[in-house]
């Protein structure tokens, strides 16, 4: 058979061919057709292997002779599905019909199933190009889908880690108007982000600091790569001001903002306890200057005591001067005791206990509370007859007393009462304070401090003894006076109750153990023993040139042998070679101190006792003291009370033992 | 190059190495935007920088990253996301080279402006074949290499690819030698579902 095309060419042009004859017989066949199956070959009958499903006539020679141009569609019976595509030609002079045609698929999948590849395609065969377009536009949809979920997915996360941030993030515009803010904005400020988009930063924030940011704005377009921090005040939903931190960084350039970021922080807490830390460094630093000048005051104040003394022993009784001289030495007991308060108010940290008198200690407070207190308040003290003995460190005590009298009267708005009571009182059974301190059963001596004032809501209540916590504004209070007179009161195995009820009033009660002990107060005399003198030899050491005249004048007049030396270094070098019987010494001097020169003294002659005299006595100088077995007389003293105080120690005794029970209030 | 390609050694490196490596490997190759889609074109420089950039991170020579990623695209990349487009490609090793250069001939009807290589296949003996790749661009050979030995792995056929010589050398392509085995090749064909005559 001839064929204007050789059979290879028109198997590559067309590999799906077949050429039968009249007898359905085949008589070629494209190379394709035998991967569908192999026993599709020539001499094989067409039928067999192919039925006719369109156009609706008979599948025969004749037919597809008398049919040239229609689309023929021939399903293929070896492999289920397979539909071939194509027309039907006459070879007339071989009298034979060609099919020319291609499977009829819509994607590569379905090419595979017939067990076919894209090289049974011809290779000019647009259809392999349209299934792999098929496929690449498949493979595009699923690279968008994939791509869409990641993007989806970062933004979820970028999305929650904004949301997730303490800080508030947001986007202004050059004119400042809230481009984007970030969901911190509503927990922070208490303005949803809604609210404050499309406005303008300034209006929400002090006018003061609306005219800065302005400012800063103005820099940032300027100066786009500096960051500019600054801080501003944000009027909250409550009409109260938060402070804020601010960072703004120009990002105009980066096309996904084009705008100015800022990052901002509430900073109140920060910015109030900067304020509370600076109120309690002035409180340091009023108080060591209250010191220092109560210091120098004291021995003025002995100067004066003491020679008033002297004078009004040589005076007779029945002299008008006598009585005189009694009111100078009068007032300066009273000086006396202002400075003595001034001290306990600067002195801190050191617990030096001793067992006092509660009513003595209150009374002795009395006056400097009084200056505390403005006119229009009426301050009343009230002392239960026989108030038992407490064991404080009295400039502890005194000071939470101050505490709560200022708070008592920070409470009160115009006028009003506030009551100082001391009371013995007993606890049945085990009590549980304010703070959930336990108190064991027993007997307390109670200090209250009543006030009729705006009184303490439950959650006021609540915090009133946090450290910093203060209902007043910035630099009105420190918060610390309630929290630290708690820790005195319980240093002391003490507690505090308390009442109060918004609009009547607050009752602060600081209840300690009484004590058993007697009297160790160094402003109690003992009278029933008369003043004893002696002859034994006392060197007395003390850098004031008054007090130390007056210390050998008074010790002298009671028969004491008294070597005095204003610095310690000169009195050292009187040991070995000389002997004392005691040695008084003052605490604060010039060079070395009065426990630097004890302690040396203790070296040369360890059997010297040692008694300490001060005006100041600061906690830097008491600490290596503190816990000595040295006592300590405060200025100022009376000439009588020194010598009293000296014969106890030469006698062996301790100064601090009363020997009975003495009127507190008398001096000698 | 396609973006599949850069997808490809994106895939490798986060899967093997991790996803921090990755960012690194970004970085150093100065790429901003690490989405590629797969039939998209891309800049050459993109690619070969990403190359140059993970060899140096992660301590290998450029030929063995190269090597890697012929091989985890066919495996990884190729097997996941053009599956049928690869059984359409051929089921033995020979069919499948030797549609190589169909295959890229009917991509580049449809994307013009991509610019895919071109393959040549001879049979030198049943189970050796001579392959020819042509290409413009240079330094390749290691990523053919690995993506025939991730075909034979692919087609569950043993398979071994050697350079014998590269573009360059006064050529204007590269020649592979590839071996494989007819006996193990046929037995896969017969086992092989056809349809039934």
């Amino acid at each position: 058979m001839n064929h204007a095309l050789p059979a290879e060419a028109l198997g590559l042009a067309f590999p799906f061919y077949f050429a039968f004859d009249r007898n359905m017989m085949l008589v070629q066949v494209g190379p394709s057709l035998a991967h569908v199956s192999p026993s599709i070959e020539v001499g094989s009958s067409v039928p067999e292997w192919f039925t006719l499903e369109r156009p609706s006539i008979s599948f025969d020679f004749e037919s597809a002779c008398d049919h040239p141009g229609l689309v023929f569609l021939l399903a293929c019976s070896p492999a289920e599905g397979l539909v071939l595509r194509g027309q039907m030609i006459h070879d007339a002079d071989a009298d034979v019909v060609f099919f020319l045609g291609s499977p009829k698929v819509s994607n590569l999948e379905q090419l595979t199933s017939f067990g076919l590849s894209l090289s049974d395609l011809a290779p000019h065969d647009a259809l392999g190009d349209l299934l792999i377009a098929l496929q690449a536009k498949q493979i595009a949809l699923s690279d968008a889908q994939d791509i869409a979920g990641k993007l989806v997915k970062s933004e979820a996360r970028f999305r929650e880690l904004i949301r997730a941030s303490t800080d508030i993030v947001a986007i202004l515009d050059a004119d400042s108007v809230v481009k984007y803010v970030s969901p911190a904005v509503e927990s922070i400020l208490g303005i949803s982000p809604g609210e404050i988009i499309g406005n303008s930063l300034v209006e929400y924030i002090n006018e003061e600091d609306g005219l800065k940011l302005n400012w800063t704005l103005s820099q940032l377009v300027e100066e786009p790569l500096r960051l500019h921090r600054q801080q501003f005040r944000w009027r909250s939903r409550q009409n109260t001001w938060v402070t804020l931190e601010a960072v703004f960084r120009n990002a105009f350039g980066n096309p996904h903002i084009a705008g100015i970021v800022v990052n901002v922080r509430d900073v109140s807490q920060k910015e109030e306890l900067t304020q509370q830390l600076l109120q309690s460094r002035k409180l340091d630093v009023l108080g060591q200057l209250a010191g220092g000048i109560a210091h120098d005051f004291n021995n003025l104040l002995f100067v004066i005591t003491n020679y008033a003394e002297f004078l009004r022993e040589d005076t007779p009784v029945s002299h008008p001067h006598h009585a005189d001289l009694g009111e100078i030495i009068k007032a300066a007991e009273q000086a006396a005791s202002l400075t003595t308060q001034i001290l306990l108010f600067s002195r801190k940290g050191v617990l030096a206990v001793s067992v006092v008198d509660m009513s003595v200690a209150g009374r002795d407070q009395e006056e400097i509370l009084r200056r505390l207190v403005p006119p229009e308040i009426d301050l009343q003290f009230q002392y239960d007859e026989d108030l038992d003995h407490v064991k404080v460190d009295i400039a502890q005590i005194s000071q939470a007393l101050v505490n709560l009298v200022i708070n008592a009267r920070n409470a009160i708005a115009e006028s009003g009462t506030i009551n100082i009571d001391f009371e013995n009182q007993d606890l049945p059974i085990d009590t549980a304070d304010h703070l959930g301190t336990f108190l064991s059963a027993g007997h307390y001596v109670v200090c209250s401090v009543t006030d009729t004032g705006s009184g303490m809501s439950e959650e006021v209540l609540e915090h009133a003894f946090d450290p910093f916590f203060t209902t007043k504004e910035i630099g009105q209070g420190t918060g610390l006076g309630l929290a630290t007179m708690y820790g005195v009161v319980k240093q002391h195995g003490g507690g505090v109750f308390v009442a109060s009820e918004v609009g009547r009033g607050t009752r602060v009660s600081i209840w300690l153990p009484r004590s058993s002990e007697l009297l160790t107060n160094a402003a109690i005399e003992a009278a029933s023993e008369p003043l004893r003198g002696g002859t034994e030899r006392i060197l007395v050491v003390d850098d004031a040139a008054p007090v130390l005249t007056l210390v050998e004048r008074g010790l002298g007049a009671h028969g004491y042998k008294v070597t005095a030396e204003q610095y310690a270094e000169s009195a050292l070098r009187r040991f070995p070679s000389e002997s004392f019987d005691l040695v008084i010494t003052d605490i604060l001097m010039p060079g070395m101190t009065g426990p630097e020169f004890a302690k040396e003294v203790q070296k040369r002659a360890p059997e010297t006792p040692i008694l300490f005299i001060s005006a100041y006595a600061e906690d830097k100088s008491l600490r290596p003291i503190a816990g000595t077995k040295f006592p300590i007389l405060p200025k100022p003293f009376s000439n009588s009370t020194l010598a009293r105080w000296v014969r106890q120690i030469l006698d062996g005794k301790d100064p601090f033992a009363a020997t009975e029970q003495a009127d507190p209030q008398a001096t000698a | 190059m396609y973006g599949l390609v850069n997808q490809a050694i994106r895939g490798l490196v986060e899967s093997r190495f991790g996803e921090q490596h990755w960012q690194q490997i970004r970085v150093k190759a100065g790429l901003e935007n690490d989405v590629f889609l797969s039939m998209e074109p891309y800049d050459d420089a993109i690619t070969y920088n990403l190359v140059g950039a993970a060899s140096e991170i992660l301590e290998l020579a450029p030929e063995e990253v190269l090597h890697a990623f012929g091989k985890y695209w066919v495996l990884e990349v190729a097997k996941k996301n053009y599956a049928e487009l690869m059984k359409a490609a051929g089921s033995t090793i020979p069919e499948f080279l030797a549609n190589l250069d169909q295959l890229h001939s009917r991509v580049l009807a449809i994307f013009p402006e991509l610019q895919p290589p071109s393959f040549r296949t001879v049979l030198i003996e049943p189970g050796k074949i001579r392959l020819y790749y042509y290409s413009e661009r240079e330094g390749l050979e290691p990523f053919v290499l690995g993506l025939v030995a991730g075909l034979g792995v692919f087609l569950k056929l043993p398979v071994a690819v050697r350079l014998e010589a590269s573009k360059g050398e006064g050529r204007s392509h590269a020649e592979f030698l590839v071996t494989y085995s007819e006996k193990a090749m046929d037995e896969a064909s017969a086992n092989e579902p056809r349809s039934t005559g």
